[in-house]
């Protein structure tokens, strides 16, 4: 078996299932070394009002060429707000891949999966390979489907928060009953948690914070990314489940000592 | 004449006629700014042909770091 039997999104074959978010980085240098230290295929990115006082760089410079580019909808309290950001993305760098992510809670940040999938109709119609970032519900992921979404991005918990696979169960639910690639976003803060996400049968997994605020963003980028490739292995090797009781793992009998 | 800047009020130079202008007088490299005018995005080609008038509205936006 392949170990790294790529998969497909968007008529992209993608073999690295670690998708890198490119915000709060201390330089865009360090951004691109991590970029490049693992091979990253796959980065977000958002889009702001520039300011008009201040000088600023291009983000889009420090992206190699090669690496897909995948803008979200950040900002976007409604679907026709993360309509008009893709639409702009595409106009401005000719963009396909727009993350929706629609949030209209301050509290909490979380996804707002009607408006989502309002959003993912009409960009999926224009012709955007369209991935939605949402609460892991099976009713909603079933219509971000039938909207024409490429794949399904649930939440693993609080953006931002680092608490890992607080949503699990209902994120194995996606991956079992769902047909498209399910890419865990949001909340994942080490490696473990990437991994575990992966034996669960995760197609990719998505970082940004835990990577962007380590003290060497470098070497957790590379951390994350053997993590997600090992959880990959983990769920093609298809590993016992423990069994909730002992169990040896040396055999009983013939003991060097028995009389 | 006096516009709206990325949701500030801002009044130009006499010397500056149309969009093109307008986005070159920023500080920086504007390289990879896409430009809305009254709500309608403007193709990077046609910012040359297009006049400015009062009150017009124009968004300024640009690819940011995100997740």
């Amino acid at each position: 078996m392949d170990i790294d039997s790529p998969f497909e999104i968007g008529g992209h074959k993608l073999k690295n299932r670690f998708f890198l978010g490119t915000g709060k980085f201390k330089s865009k240098k360090e951004m691109t070394e991590c970029i490049r230290s693992a091979e990253i295929e796959v980065v977000t990115v958002s889009m702001r009002r520039v300011d008009v006082e201040e000088h600023s760089e291009n983000i889009l410079h420090f992206i190699p060429e090669e690496t897909i580019l995948m803008v979200n909808t950040s900002g976007a309290r409604n679907a026709e707000e993360a309509v008009r950001i893709a639409r702009l993305a595409r106009e401005a760098a000719g963009v396909k891949w727009i993350k929706i992510e629609v949030i209209d809670d301050s509290k909490y940040l979380l996804p707002h999966n009607e408006e989502t999938v309002k959003a993912v109709r009409i960009l999926a119609d224009e012709g955007f390979v369209v991935l939605p970032y949402m609460y892991p519900d099976l009713y909603a992921a079933r219509e971000m489907e039938k909207a024409g979404a490429a794949a399904i991005m649930p939440l693993g918990s609080l953006i931002g928060s680092g608490e890992g696979l607080k949503a699990k169960r209902f994120i194995e639910i996606l991956i079992e009953e769902s047909s498209l690639p399910i890419i865990v976003d949001a909340g994942i803060g080490v490696p473990s948690q990437a991994a575990e996400a992966m034996e669960m049968g995760a197609s990719a997994v998505l970082a940004n914070t835990a990577v962007a605020l380590a003290e060497d963003p470098k070497i957790a980028t590379m951390a994350f990314s053997m993590a997600v490739r090992a959880g990959r292995m983990a769920y093609l090797g298809n590993m016992s489940k423990a069994l909730g009781s002992a169990s040896p793992s040396s055999p009983l009998t013939g003991f060097l000592f028995e009389k | 004449m006096e516009i709206f800047l990325n949701g500030k009020g801002k009044k130009l130079n006499d010397d500056i006629k149309n969009l093109e202008q307008c986005v070159d007088a920023l500080p920086g490299n504007n390289e990879g700014v896409i430009v809305e005018l009254n709500g309608k995005i403007i193709k990077y080609g046609e910012r040359e042909s297009i006049l400015l008038k009062d009150g017009d509205k124009i968004e300024l936006i640009q690819f940011m770091g995100g997740g």
